[in-house]
């Protein structure tokens, strides 16, 4: 039982990942390979916040979202005026910066050994230290990031998000300023992803950077590609099919170098198949067609 | 600044430019970025290394049937995933999506049936190498050079003085335009895969006869390719070139000035500095602004 929560509490931190990448990938149509790199902030943030200045739980937590948010400002504010594609890059490369300052900056962030015994989060004097008092935590915080993403994609922001998607010049013709609402939904999706690196460095414990690379974007892009862009139950289905799928081929007894390069093998070759035969995705309404 | 780093830079940036005119040639017809590309190049390194190291076939025959073998791979991505995407007229995103599953299938798989441990097939004793100017420089280092100044040289050759080069050029700058006028389209971006692909097998053997084979190789090449291309200028190969041998400087410049760890957050910062200030490149003209 205590595995099931364990792969519960995974399946919440990625579908906070997923939906607030579909924010701006699925509504925006803004494909981010820099989503990893906000995770990593968010855990390292709070991580190092907590354990260097004995900062509670939810303090952590906040400062690691307006740090993530502020760096969001920080690489989406100058980029968002380029073309799709080079756009795309540029999360790209701000991803293998952000990797490459986790790894080398090892005064701050312990390089390739980490950052441990990070505490067990403490809200009002609860201390959260079961398994499924942690599920209780993520599963609350999952169910708010998508009442936040829901109430966003359904108001008129996030119609105009759509506008921007399916044709940016026409939303700029009638009014709308297309790079603000652009940064705003890569700042709040940021944010959320920081929220989940919270989620993922107090559970684990020990978080280093190999858990943040640009595998792990992909992976993500994969959750929102396959469970389908721009709907609301994509990421969720996408989060609970890419993180249980790697846990059934623990159970065919395979040793675990190679389940982890057939976990690969099969989001890779989901990739592809949903590309040529279904861009939208298994509940998606967004194919990526621009 | 000492010999050394300027030779390092020089070979760097030969290898490099291998990468990236081969990128540069799929990018430029199809317009999108062809990930898949570092698995070929692995995929390259690694057929060659079955035929060396494996079956024992004499490098003379195993190394072209591995550059073969891995522009066949290449042509088969094309026809198989992207030809298909361009009949549906995908996206550049789509496309990248796909070929990005492309490239993690092709690297796991040569992860799982090789293992991750770096692997060799270098023949021979380790040699020392050659004092040039104070430098030191290997046989296969030289090798490296001399093929990346030739083969950018053969490529523009094939593209401006043969007729197959003409038509590449006519799809690469208007491939409607091209089919109207006769030009199988789609044989002509298969060939180029081919040619691409080869190019991409050559500079993984190259590699790997100078710093061994392991499955994660040509992301990094790719990423390479990538940040040569853009920030020499992606309207022409010219443009790759000269990027290839400016990532060579900058890496190797960096890696004496601080240290090798920062080399490659650098070079993407690099990248981001040329993105945001320059997207046309080094030696571009037109700059690429607007919107979606």
């Amino acid at each position: 039982m205590e595995y099931v929560i364990h792969i519960g509490i995974f399946v919440c931190i990625y579908y906070l990942l997923a939906t607030s990448l579909d924010l701006v990938a699925g509504h925006t149509g803004l494909l981010s390979f820099a989503h990893a790199s906000f995770f990593a902030i968010g855990a390292y943030v709070s991580a190092i916040i907590g354990i260097r200045l004995g900062a509670p739980f939810i303090v952590g937590a906040i400062v690691a979202a307006v740090s993530a948010g502020l760096l969001s400002v920080l690489v989406s504010g100058p980029s968002l005026r380029l073309r799709g594609d080079y756009f795309i890059l540029v999360t790209f490369a701000f991803q293998m910066i952000v990797f490459g300052v986790l790894n080398n900056w090892i005064e701050v962030t312990g390089g390739a050994l980490g950052v441990s015994g990070i505490l067990q989060p403490e809200i009002g004097g609860f201390k959260i230290d079961s398994h499924l008092g942690y599920f209780l935590l993520a599963a609350g915080t999952a169910c708010a990031g998508h009442c936040v993403v829901w109430r966003l994609v359904g108001s008129p922001f996030g119609r105009v998000l759509r506008a921007i998607r399916e044709d940016e010049g026409l939303a700029q013709a009638w009014g709308k300023n297309p790079f603000r609402f652009k940064v705003t939904a890569f700042v709040v999706s940021a944010m959320m992803a920081a929220v989940a690196g919270t989620l993922y460095a107090h559970y684990i414990t020990y978080i280093d950077p190999s858990s943040f690379t640009v595998t792990e974007s992909i992976l993500i892009i994969a959750m929102v590609v396959i469970g389908g862009a721009g709907s609301s139950w994509g990421p969720l289905i996408g989060a609970v099919v890419l993180v249980t799928l790697p846990e059934l081929l623990r159970f065919v007894g395979l040793p675990s170098s190679v389940a982890a390069n057939l976990r690969q093998i099969i989001y890779g070759g989901l990739l592809v198949t949903m590309m040529l035969f279904r861009p939208r995705g298994l509940v998606g309404k967004y194919a990526f067609s621009h | 600044m000492p010999m050394q780093v300027i030779i390092n830079s020089l070979i760097a940036g030969s290898e490099y430019a291998l990468i990236a005119i081969g990128f540069s040639l799929v990018f430029r017809i199809t317009q999108f970025f062809f990930i898949a590309y570092g698995a070929v190049y692995t995929a390259g390194g690694y057929i060659a290394y079955v035929g060396v190291a494996v079956l024992g076939i004499s490098p003379w025959v195993a190394i072209p049937a591995a550059v073969l073998l891995a522009g066949a791979l290449g042509t088969t991505i094309d026809v198989v995933v992207h030809r298909r995407l361009r009949r549906r007229k995908a996206s550049p995103a789509t496309h990248l999506i796909a070929s990005l599953g492309v490239l993690v299938v092709l690297q796991n798989s040569i992860s799982l049936i090789f293992g991750d441990a770096t692997i060799g097939f270098r023949a021979g004793v380790v040699r020392e190498g050659w004092f040039v100017f104070g430098a030191r420089i290997t046989p296969v280092q030289v090798v490296t050079v001399a093929v990346g100044l030739l083969v950018p040289v053969i490529i523009w050759l094939c593209l401006h003085r043969s007729r197959w080069g003409r038509m590449v050029r006519a799809v690469a700058s208007d491939s409607e335009l091209a089919s109207v006028h006769g030009i199988p389209c789609g044989r002509i971006i298969s060939g180029v895969f081919l040619l691409s692909s080869s190019l991409a097998a050559c500079s993984a053997i190259l590699a790997a006869y100078d710093t061994d084979l392991t499955p994660a190789m040509g992301f990094s090449a790719v990423l390479m390719a990538i940040i040569a291309v853009i920030v020499g200028g992606s309207d022409s190969h010219a443009g790759a070139i000269v990027g290839a041998y400016f990532v060579g400087a900058v890496e190797h410049v960096v890696g004496w000035s601080f240290s090798t760890q920062w080399q490659e957050p650098l070079l993407f910062c690099t990248l981001i500095a040329f993105l945001l200030l320059r997207p046309s490149g080094i030696l571009g003209r037109r700059p690429a602004r607007g919107g979606t």
